[in-house]
Protein backbone atom coordinates (compact mmCIF):
# COMPACT_ATOMS: atom_id res chain seq x y z
CA UNK A 1 0.00 0.00 0.00
CA UNK A 2 1.45 3.19 -0.88
CA UNK A 3 1.68 6.33 1.59
CA UNK A 4 -1.23 8.19 0.10
CA UNK A 5 -3.02 5.33 0.47
CA UNK A 6 -2.41 5.10 3.71
CA UNK A 7 -3.43 8.42 4.44
CA UNK A 8 -6.43 8.23 2.95
CA UNK A 9 -7.47 5.36 4.65
CA UNK A 10 -6.61 6.94 7.71
CA UNK A 11 -8.61 10.09 6.82
CA UNK A 12 -11.27 8.18 5.92
CA UNK A 13 -11.48 6.04 9.57
CA UNK A 14 -10.82 9.81 11.52
CA UNK A 15 -14.40 10.94 9.78
CA UNK A 16 -15.91 7.79 10.64
CA UNK A 17 -15.20 7.97 13.92
CA UNK A 18 -16.02 11.85 13.85
CA UNK A 19 -19.33 11.23 12.58
CA UNK A 20 -20.27 8.61 14.88
CA UNK A 21 -19.20 10.16 18.02
CA UNK A 22 -21.11 13.21 16.42
CA UNK A 23 -24.19 11.31 16.61
CA UNK A 24 -23.72 10.23 20.65
CA UNK A 25 -23.26 14.27 21.05
CA UNK A 26 -26.36 15.27 19.34
CA UNK A 27 -28.78 12.09 20.24
CA UNK A 28 -27.60 11.44 23.99
CA UNK A 29 -29.79 13.81 26.58
CA UNK A 30 -27.91 15.10 29.15
CA UNK A 31 -29.34 16.52 32.19
CA UNK A 32 -27.91 19.24 33.75
CA UNK A 33 -28.78 19.89 37.67
CA UNK A 34 -29.96 23.51 38.82
CA UNK A 35 -27.66 26.16 40.05
CA UNK A 36 -29.64 25.63 43.73
CA UNK A 37 -28.87 21.73 43.94
CA UNK A 38 -25.03 22.26 43.01
CA UNK A 39 -24.74 24.94 45.57
CA UNK A 40 -25.68 22.88 48.25
CA UNK A 41 -24.09 19.59 46.89
CA UNK A 42 -20.53 21.91 46.76
CA UNK A 43 -21.13 22.55 50.56
CA UNK A 44 -21.59 19.16 51.46
CA UNK A 45 -18.46 18.02 49.40
CA UNK A 46 -16.04 21.18 50.95
CA UNK A 47 -17.92 19.61 54.30
CA UNK A 48 -16.77 16.36 53.88
CA UNK A 49 -13.41 17.56 52.63
CA UNK A 50 -13.04 19.88 56.09
CA UNK A 51 -13.80 17.09 58.23
CA UNK A 52 -11.52 14.57 56.54
CA UNK A 53 -8.71 16.63 56.90
CA UNK A 54 -9.24 17.48 60.43
CA UNK A 55 -9.58 13.53 60.52
CA UNK A 56 -5.89 12.95 59.39
CA UNK A 57 -4.78 16.37 61.06
CA UNK A 58 -5.31 14.71 64.27
CA UNK A 59 -4.20 11.33 63.58
CA UNK A 60 -0.60 12.79 62.46
CA UNK A 61 -0.88 14.77 65.69
CA UNK A 62 -1.90 11.40 67.39
CA UNK A 63 1.10 9.42 66.02
CA UNK A 64 3.65 12.48 66.57
CA UNK A 65 2.65 12.59 70.20
CA UNK A 66 3.15 8.70 70.16
CA UNK A 67 6.76 9.00 68.75
CA UNK A 68 7.58 12.11 70.91
CA UNK A 69 6.59 10.41 74.17
CA UNK A 70 8.28 6.93 73.39
CA UNK A 71 11.80 8.88 72.35
CA UNK A 72 11.61 10.97 75.45
CA UNK A 73 10.57 7.58 77.55
CA UNK A 74 13.68 6.04 76.01
CA UNK A 75 16.05 8.73 76.55
CA UNK A 76 15.04 10.27 79.74
CA UNK A 77 13.92 6.72 81.06
CA UNK A 78 11.55 8.75 82.86
CA UNK A 79 8.55 6.81 84.25
CA UNK A 80 6.05 9.96 84.31
CA UNK A 81 6.13 9.65 80.33
CA UNK A 82 5.09 6.06 80.46
CA UNK A 83 2.20 7.05 82.61
CA UNK A 84 1.33 9.43 80.20
CA UNK A 85 1.14 7.42 77.40
CA UNK A 86 -0.58 4.79 78.91
CA UNK A 87 -3.65 6.78 80.30
CA UNK A 88 -3.30 8.49 76.29
CA UNK A 89 -3.77 5.10 74.55
CA UNK A 90 -6.37 3.59 77.01
CA UNK A 91 -8.42 7.02 76.12
CA UNK A 92 -7.86 6.59 72.64
CA UNK A 93 -9.03 3.46 72.55
CA UNK A 94 -12.01 4.35 74.52
CA UNK A 95 -12.71 7.39 72.14
CA UNK A 96 -12.36 5.56 68.77
CA UNK A 97 -14.50 2.69 70.76
CA UNK A 98 -17.46 5.37 71.02
CA UNK A 99 -16.89 6.60 67.45
CA UNK A 100 -17.33 3.61 66.09
CA UNK A 101 -20.70 2.93 68.24
CA UNK A 102 -22.12 6.43 66.99
CA UNK A 103 -21.61 5.35 63.08
CA UNK A 104 -22.92 1.75 63.73
CA UNK A 105 -26.29 3.41 65.53
CA UNK A 106 -26.53 6.07 62.86
CA UNK A 107 -26.53 3.24 60.20
CA UNK A 108 -29.15 1.01 62.12
CA UNK A 109 -31.36 4.66 62.27
CA UNK B 1 -18.79 37.45 35.02
CA UNK B 2 -16.55 35.20 33.51
CA UNK B 3 -15.19 31.61 33.78
CA UNK B 4 -12.28 33.57 35.61
CA UNK B 5 -14.28 35.44 38.44
CA UNK B 6 -16.02 32.64 39.47
CA UNK B 7 -12.18 30.11 39.31
CA UNK B 8 -10.67 33.24 41.47
CA UNK B 9 -14.35 32.81 43.91
CA UNK B 10 -14.07 29.67 44.12
CA UNK B 11 -10.55 29.51 44.76
CA UNK B 12 -11.34 31.50 47.92
CA UNK B 13 -14.13 28.53 48.92
CA UNK B 14 -17.18 30.06 47.47
CA UNK B 15 -19.59 27.15 46.59
CA UNK B 16 -22.33 29.63 44.71
CA UNK B 17 -18.85 29.87 42.03
CA UNK B 18 -18.41 26.09 41.96
CA UNK B 19 -22.41 25.90 41.85
CA UNK B 20 -21.94 28.48 38.41
CA UNK B 21 -18.93 26.72 37.04
CA UNK B 22 -20.25 22.84 37.50
CA UNK B 23 -23.84 24.33 35.60
CA UNK B 24 -22.04 25.49 32.31
CA UNK B 25 -19.42 22.95 32.29
CA UNK B 26 -21.27 19.79 33.53
CA UNK B 27 -23.35 18.68 30.10
CA UNK B 28 -20.05 19.22 28.20
CA UNK B 29 -17.52 16.78 30.89
CA UNK B 30 -20.93 14.36 30.86
CA UNK B 31 -20.67 14.03 26.99
CA UNK B 32 -17.01 13.78 27.07
CA UNK B 33 -17.45 11.30 29.66
CA UNK B 34 -19.82 9.45 27.42
CA UNK B 35 -18.00 9.10 24.52
CA UNK B 36 -14.95 7.76 26.63
CA UNK B 37 -17.14 5.14 28.35
CA UNK B 38 -19.89 4.44 26.17
CA UNK B 39 -21.88 4.38 29.44
CA UNK B 40 -24.11 7.02 30.53
CA UNK B 41 -24.39 6.28 34.14
CA UNK B 42 -20.75 5.61 34.44
CA UNK B 43 -20.58 9.33 33.06
CA UNK B 44 -22.56 10.55 35.38
CA UNK B 45 -20.68 9.15 38.26
CA UNK B 46 -17.58 9.98 37.18
CA UNK B 47 -18.50 13.69 36.41
CA UNK B 48 -19.86 13.73 40.35
CA UNK B 49 -16.31 12.38 41.21
CA UNK B 50 -14.18 14.66 39.21
CA UNK B 51 -16.29 18.14 40.25
CA UNK B 52 -15.67 16.43 43.99
CA UNK B 53 -11.67 16.35 42.87
CA UNK B 54 -11.92 19.65 41.55
CA UNK B 55 -13.46 20.92 44.89
CA UNK B 56 -10.54 19.33 46.46
CA UNK B 57 -7.73 20.88 44.23
CA UNK B 58 -9.08 23.82 42.38
CA UNK B 59 -5.92 25.66 44.41
CA UNK B 60 -3.90 23.86 42.18
CA UNK B 61 -5.23 24.91 38.83
CA UNK B 62 -3.08 27.37 37.54
CA UNK B 63 -5.47 28.99 35.08
CA UNK B 64 -2.95 28.34 32.12
CA UNK B 65 -4.90 26.04 30.30
CA UNK B 66 -8.49 26.40 29.86
CA UNK B 67 -10.68 25.50 33.00
CA UNK B 68 -13.27 22.47 30.49
CA UNK B 69 -9.41 20.91 29.72
CA UNK B 70 -8.65 20.65 33.44
CA UNK B 71 -12.06 19.26 33.79
CA UNK B 72 -10.94 16.74 31.20
CA UNK B 73 -7.54 16.30 32.72
CA UNK B 74 -9.12 15.30 36.19
CA UNK B 75 -11.95 13.24 34.44
CA UNK B 76 -9.41 10.73 32.41
CA UNK B 77 -7.26 10.18 35.03
CA UNK B 78 -10.07 9.52 37.49
CA UNK B 79 -11.53 7.36 34.45
CA UNK B 80 -8.22 5.24 33.96
CA UNK B 81 -7.28 4.80 37.83
CA UNK B 82 -10.96 3.17 38.32
CA UNK B 83 -10.76 0.85 34.97
CA UNK B 84 -7.31 -0.61 36.81
CA UNK B 85 -8.64 -0.51 40.23
CA UNK B 86 -12.07 -2.47 38.62
CA UNK B 87 -9.33 -4.92 36.99
CA UNK B 88 -7.53 -5.66 39.53
CA UNK B 89 -11.03 -6.71 41.17
CA UNK B 90 -12.07 -8.48 38.35
CA UNK B 91 -15.51 -7.18 38.70
CA UNK B 92 -15.47 -5.04 35.37
CA UNK B 93 -18.61 -5.28 33.19
CA UNK B 94 -18.20 -6.61 29.64
CA UNK B 95 -18.43 -4.72 26.88
CA UNK B 96 -22.02 -5.66 25.37
CA UNK B 97 -23.35 -4.72 29.05
CA UNK B 98 -21.95 -1.26 28.81
CA UNK B 99 -23.28 -0.66 25.61
CA UNK B 100 -26.53 -1.83 25.91
CA UNK B 101 -28.06 1.43 27.43
CA UNK B 102 -26.48 3.58 25.03
CA UNK B 103 -27.92 1.33 22.06
CA UNK B 104 -31.37 1.63 23.46
CA UNK B 105 -31.16 5.12 24.36
CA UNK B 106 -30.25 5.12 20.42
CA UNK B 107 -32.22 3.45 18.86
CA UNK B 108 -35.59 5.22 20.71
CA UNK B 109 -34.44 8.12 18.57
CA UNK B 110 -34.75 5.80 15.39
CA UNK B 111 -30.60 6.21 14.99
CA UNK B 112 -28.65 2.76 14.16
CA UNK B 113 -25.04 1.85 16.68
CA UNK B 114 -22.52 1.96 14.03
CA UNK B 115 -19.50 -0.23 14.17
CA UNK B 116 -17.16 2.71 14.41
CA UNK B 117 -18.59 2.89 18.36
CA UNK B 118 -18.03 -0.44 18.57
CA UNK B 119 -14.61 -0.71 16.86
CA UNK B 120 -13.21 2.60 19.64
CA UNK B 121 -15.24 0.45 22.66
CA UNK B 122 -13.00 -2.07 22.21
CA UNK B 123 -9.43 -0.18 22.00
CA UNK B 124 -7.77 -0.18 25.22
CA UNK B 125 -8.87 3.12 26.77
CA UNK B 126 -5.98 4.94 27.23
CA UNK B 127 -5.54 5.07 23.07
CA UNK B 128 -9.40 5.70 23.03
CA UNK B 129 -8.92 9.09 24.91
CA UNK B 130 -6.33 10.24 22.70
CA UNK B 131 -7.60 9.80 19.60
CA UNK B 132 -11.02 11.10 21.04
CA UNK B 133 -9.16 14.61 22.40
CA UNK B 134 -6.96 14.74 19.21
CA UNK B 135 -9.58 14.07 16.34
CA UNK B 136 -12.86 14.34 18.15
CA UNK B 137 -12.01 17.64 20.60
CA UNK B 138 -9.14 18.97 18.32
CA UNK B 139 -6.50 18.76 20.93
CA UNK B 140 -3.15 19.68 19.47
CA UNK B 141 -0.73 16.83 20.46
CA UNK B 142 1.38 19.69 22.82
CA UNK B 143 -1.57 20.21 24.48
CA UNK B 144 -2.66 16.08 25.44
CA UNK B 145 1.04 15.90 26.13
CA UNK B 146 0.75 19.04 28.79
CA UNK B 147 -2.59 17.59 30.19
CA UNK B 148 -1.35 13.84 30.64
CA UNK B 149 2.20 14.30 31.04
CA UNK B 150 2.95 12.07 28.42
CA UNK B 151 5.88 12.58 25.41
CA UNK B 152 4.73 13.48 22.24
CA UNK B 153 5.89 10.74 20.05
CA UNK B 154 4.01 8.35 22.59
CA UNK B 155 0.51 10.23 21.97
CA UNK B 156 1.42 10.08 18.09
CA UNK B 157 2.28 6.57 17.90
CA UNK B 158 -0.49 5.16 20.48
CA UNK B 159 -2.77 7.27 18.01
CA UNK B 160 -1.38 5.78 15.27
CA UNK B 161 -1.61 2.29 16.60
CA UNK B 162 -5.47 2.64 17.66
CA UNK B 163 -6.58 3.55 14.59
CA UNK B 164 -4.66 0.44 12.71
CA UNK B 165 -6.78 -1.44 15.09
CA UNK B 166 -10.32 0.77 14.24
CA UNK B 167 -9.27 0.16 10.67
CA UNK B 168 -8.57 -3.24 11.08
CA UNK B 169 -12.04 -4.13 13.31
CA UNK B 170 -13.90 -2.20 10.47
CA UNK B 171 -12.54 -4.28 7.59
CA UNK B 172 -13.25 -7.32 9.78
CA UNK B 173 -17.23 -6.42 9.99
CA UNK B 174 -17.50 -5.57 6.04
CA UNK B 175 -15.83 -8.86 5.41
CA UNK B 176 -18.30 -10.25 7.66
CA UNK B 177 -21.09 -8.25 6.38
CA UNK B 178 -23.76 -10.83 3.73
CA UNK B 179 -23.32 -9.72 0.16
Amino acid sequence: MTQKNQDNQEIRIIQQIQESLNLLEEKIEVKTPDTHWLEQWAEKQQHIMKQSLRNEFFKFLLMALLILFITLFIFIKAPVFFYILQTLTILVIIFYCMKVQQKKQVNKR
Amino acid sequence: MGDKEWIQLAKKGDSHAFAVLFQEHYSFLVKYLIKITMNPDIAEELAQETMAKCIEKIHLYNEKSKFSSWLITIATNLYIDIKRKKKREKQWITNEHVFRKIKWQLEQQNVEWNDALTALNKLPETVRVLIVLKHYYGYSYDEISKMFHMKVGTIKSRIHYGLDLVRKELEGNDSKKPR
